[in-house]
């Protein structure tokens, strides 16, 4: 059974859908990573799951089960108990997400504290704890750090440290390295990985950076314009992507171990912006596809499975 | 959360749509900006109240074409007792609604002069100190603070024992007294402005320093400047009262402050000669806080991108 | 035939607080005419400081920046003028990076009114023709940035950039703003504007794919200098020095089958603790005590190759 299942989500904003009619599950310890570029909806699904949607947003339609519960229907404060405890999230900025002027160790020993009945002096231990966990040299000298005090990479492990504190089912990590520096961003990734192992959560892993994807998820949702486009396991995906979106963007993608250079070859581009999207009665990839038909614009192409994965385009089959 | 509206790039769709969105979001800025503006309660209500004041300021000789210091009635009518003479008259038989309608004038002179007189030095100390940095700053600074470490009112006092008091010695005692709030608001705008991507464009295009700070600074640094400019009128209108009432005016011209002023003395038989020009300071006031108000929530950043 | 630039020994000291940050310590390189260098390292290693500095946008503390053999190091601001049509830069930011309340014909005509280039007709005719250039509609001209997107900006920036006709562009994070599918059309479009134009560019990034593509030549910058120089095959083929291993290893590769062999290095860059000895000392898998004694200089190590590692 499905730890998380998202089913036809759609999630308004004034003027505009960010999300539309998006299905998808996620299994007790794996990870999917949701992949879209900036505007595609991935983060607002991430928020929708979290129940911390803007206020101007709407969910106008479907359901979140997490075990069973629809948490759409949870009272805000039913929905205060799921978070931090049973889901957390981390965020991409590391160093507007923590309390300048809070030490580190009575931010996490908070959340431990909200969470659990247990005194002050043992949430502490649990802070050390848990930093020792993310690997923070020094734990008990630590805790009393504040975050100007810690470098970029030091403050997302304390994020990681806060978020897993209560021993969440499902992590939801949002760009959470996409402001760290390569060295780091593969020293938190490889800790979140771990760490999903040694205490069998499952983890949503929302990025662009299909480098990351590859390394580090087990599964790939590639969105745009607020719809999943193509649904697979990571190596059958990056074997063959088959939505003319997910090859257009491992086309446009220069990889380091890739013998390509500005004088041999052009890289291949995904012609114009997701604007287009806008006002398209039809698959909203359509005005940029290289292999568009008129009948891809009558009516938006539903995700069709093909065997293990799954793909919105009427053209490939796998 | 990014809005995913964006316009195509030109490459895009060859001979494909155009996007919707193109025409209605390129041409009318200005009518989206004006929009805004009306859209506004708080700037409305402030500018409405506001333009009330203004047309009669205009129009006071029109309206009352004789002199408001005439002796026209018999002294202390109460209003609505002679039609004649709707809002009454004081002790010496002058028409108190004529006396608040050239009052105005004064008031709305002094506040826009002074605040006028405090911008321009405000804005070019706080320009130039915020700007260049370094040493420059550090004097323009200590230059600010000594002025500041003075409380404004007694300052303005002290500038107009020294002149006469005539309404553009008092506009200049004003303006020179709120210039440093200003500067610093300027030099806040400026040090980070200074910093920006596009003022370091335009100096590896060679732009000259007057160019920059004119052309590329000034004007994304004017908003909250906009809304200081409101408010510092509206308190150069109060200390204008303030002063004229510790008899410190110009003797040829009506102010709301001297009729006050004036009526103290009749405080317990005709309260009304001090109840009516403090409603109307009060509504000058109210409504030069509300426009700026208004504008601050027009303005701000956060809120351009509708 | 001299080079494009050549930059000798540089440094860029920032005051933070009581302590001097030396953001460049002793940066010296050449660019040849047509080149691009690219100049790789991660935040706060003061790569994009050398870029300012080169431009003289940041004041330098020591050394030169020769322009067309022309020492520009200490030129005032009437003196610099013409040599500043001659280098221009493109920022990392396409919001950030162009005035909110000019019309892009503002924009591009201050430019050539600044430097007396042209009179109207002449001026128009080359701003229609640097728009189309970089793409952008005709109309772009009497719209105001807002109006546009990510890339279309970026493309305005360009735009900017080039229509003085400089020789040397610094790029300075160009397209790491932009998403994925933008980024290729931004490069494409710069490459394009290399070959039609003659264009050097100076390629400042953090993302080694990227600089890979693109760069001709690679300088890899840690902590204020450069520990590694080599031609673009050379380096991605052969790195030497053990940040530059570290850095390609840490890149995560989409090929799901090639796993990241060893752990990356540990530790993050730390701009304070300069000691005696070689600045990857604390972080380096494979640091000596030679290596906390004493400093190790570029050195030539092969064909155009240099590394500052007592081991490469």
């Amino acid at each position: 059974m499905s730890l998380l299942e998202v089913e036809k989500l759609t999630v308004a904003f004034p003027g505009q859908v960010a999300v539309r009619e998006t299905s998808f599950a996620i299994a007790p310890g794996e990870t999917l990573a949701l992949v879209g570029e900036s505007g595609c909806g991935k983060s607002v699904t991430a928020f929708s799951v979290m129940r911390l949607l803007p206020p101007n947003a709407t969910v106008a339609s479907g359901r979140i089960l997490f075990d069973g519960t629809d948490l759409l229907a949870l009272s805000p404060a039913e929905m205060r108990e799921v978070r931090g405890k049973k889901i957390s999230l981390i965020q991409q900025e590391p160093m507007t997400s923590l309390n300048p002027v809070l030490s580190i160790g009575l931010q996490i020993s908070e959340v431990v504290r909200r969470h659990e009945k247990v005194s002050r002096k043992a949430a502490r231990a649990r802070a050390v704890e848990l930093l020792d966990l993310v690997s923070i040299p020094d734990a008990h000298r630590r805790v009393e750090d504040y975050p100007h005090n810690l470098s970029g990479g030091m403050r997302q492990r304390v994020m990681i440290a806060m978020a897993v504190a209560c021993h969440p089912k499902l992590l939801i990590a949002d760009e959470p390295t996409t402001a760290l520096d390569v060295t780091t961003q593969a020293q938190v990734l490889d800790l979140l990985d771990d760490l999903r192992h040694r205490l069998g959560m499952a983890v949503l892993l929302i990025t662009h950076d299909l480098g990351v994807v590859a390394q580090w998820a087990d599964r790939i949702s590639v969105m745009y314009a607020g719809r999943i486009v193509e649904q697979a396991a990571i190596k059958p995906f990056f074997a063959e992507p088959l939505h003319p979106y997910s090859r257009g963007l491992m086309g446009a993608r220069v990889d380091v171990d890739a013998d390509e250079h500005y004088s041999l070859n052009r890289l291949s581009e995904i012609p114009g912006s997701v604007g287009s999207a806008a006002g398209e009665t039809g698959c909203s990839f359509a005005p940029r596809c290289p292999i568009v038909v008129p009948g891809c614009r009558l009516a938006p192409p539903p995700l069709i499975a093909h065997g293990e994965r799954a793909v919105a385009c009427p053209r490939v089959g796998a | 959360m990014t809005v995913e509206a964006e316009l195509t790039d030109p490459v895009a769709g060859k001979g494909v749509t155009a996007v919707a969105d193109v025409g209605n979001r390129a041409a009318p800025r200005r009518n989206r900006r004006l929009r805004a503006f009306l859209r506004n309660p708080t700037f409305v209500a402030g500018v409405a109240i506001l333009s009330i004041f203004v047309l009669l300021a205009i129009f006071a000789g029109v309206l009352f074409p004789s002199d408001p210091q005439d002796m026209v009635a018999q002294p202390l009518l109460w209003p609505g007792e002679d039609m004649e003479y709707p809002l009454g008259s004081d002790s010496l038989g002058r028409n108190v609604l004529a006396q608040l309608v050239y009052g105005t004038r004064a008031s709305l002179l002094v506040g826009v002069s002074s605040a006028a007189i405090g911008l321009a030095i405000g804005l070019v100390v706080g320009s130039i100190a915020g700007f260049f940095g370094g040493k420059v700053d550090i004097l323009l600074m200590r230059l600010v603070e000594l002025f500041q470490t003075m409380p404004t009112f007694l300052l303005v006092i002290v500038i107009l024992a020294i002149t006469e008091p005539t309404l553009s010695t008092i506009a200049m005692a004003i303006g020179l007294a709120a210039w440093p709030t200003v500067a610093r608001l300027v030099r806040a705008q400026f040090r980070s402005l200074r910093e920006s991507d596009f003022v370091m464009a335009a100096r590896s295009l060679g732009y000259s320093r007057t160019r920059i700070i004119i052309q590329e600074i000034l004007p994304n640094a004017m908003p909250p400047i906009v809304v200081a400019a409101s408010v510092m009128i509206a308190n150069a209108i109060l200390t204008e009262a303030g002063l004229s009432f510790l008899n410190m005016r110009d003797p040829n011209v009506m102010s709301w402050g001297g009729m006050i002023g004036d009526g103290r003395d009749q405080l317990r038989n005709a309260w009304f000669l001090t109840a009516l020009p403090g409603a109307a300071i009060a509504m000058a006031v109210l409504s030069l806080n509300l426009v700026g108000d208004g504008l601050n929530e027009i303005l701000n950043p956060r809120s351009d991108d509708l | 035939m001299t080079a494009l630039l050549s930059v000798r020994d540089l440094h860029t000291r920032y005051a933070v607080g009581k302590q001097v940050l030396r953001a460049v310590d002793g940066v010296s390189f050449e660019l040849e005419r047509g080149e691009t260098v690219g100049l790789v390292g991660e935040s706060g290693c003061g790569k994009s400081t050398l870029g300012k500095t080169i431009l003289r946008l940041v004041p330098s503390a020591d050394g030169a920046i020769v322009l067309d053999g022309a020492d520009i190091t200490r030129l005032g601001d009437s003196a610099m003028a013409p040599h500043r049509r001659r280098m221009q830069m493109i920022f990392q930011d396409p919001f950030g990076s162009l005035n909110p309340r000019q019309t892009i014909r503002t924009v591009l005509d201050t430019a050539l009114k600044v430097h007396r280039l042209g009179d109207r007709p002449e001026r128009e005719q080359r701003m229609r023709e640097i728009v189309a250039k970089v793409g952008l509609p005709a109309d772009a001209l009497d719209r105001y940035p807002h109006e546009f997107s990510g890339g279309q900006r970026q493309r305005i920036g360009i735009a900017r950039a080039l229509i003085l006709r400089p020789a040397l562009i610094v790029c300075d994070e160009p397209v790491s703003a932009l998403d994925v599918s933008i980024q290729a059309q931004i490069l494409n479009l710069l490459v394009e504007l290399k070959r039609d134009l003659g264009l050097s560019y100076l390629f400042i990034s953090h993302d080694l794919s990227v600089v890979r593509y693109f760069a001709d030549r690679v300088l890899v910058m840690y902590l204020g200098r450069i520990v590694e120089s080599a031609p673009h095959g050379t380096l991605f083929r052969n790195p030497r020095h053990p940040y530059t291993k570290a850095l390609f290893a840490a890149v995560p590769s989409a090929d799901p089958t090639h796993k990241r062999s060893a752990p990356p290095i540990k530790g993050e860059l730390a701009t304070t603790d300069i000691s005696a000895g070689c600045r990857f000392y604390s972080r380096c898998p494979a640091a000596t005590e030679r290596c906390r004694a004493e400093e190790p200089l570029l050195r030539p190590i092969g064909e155009g190759h240099h590394a500052a590692c007592h081991f490469a």
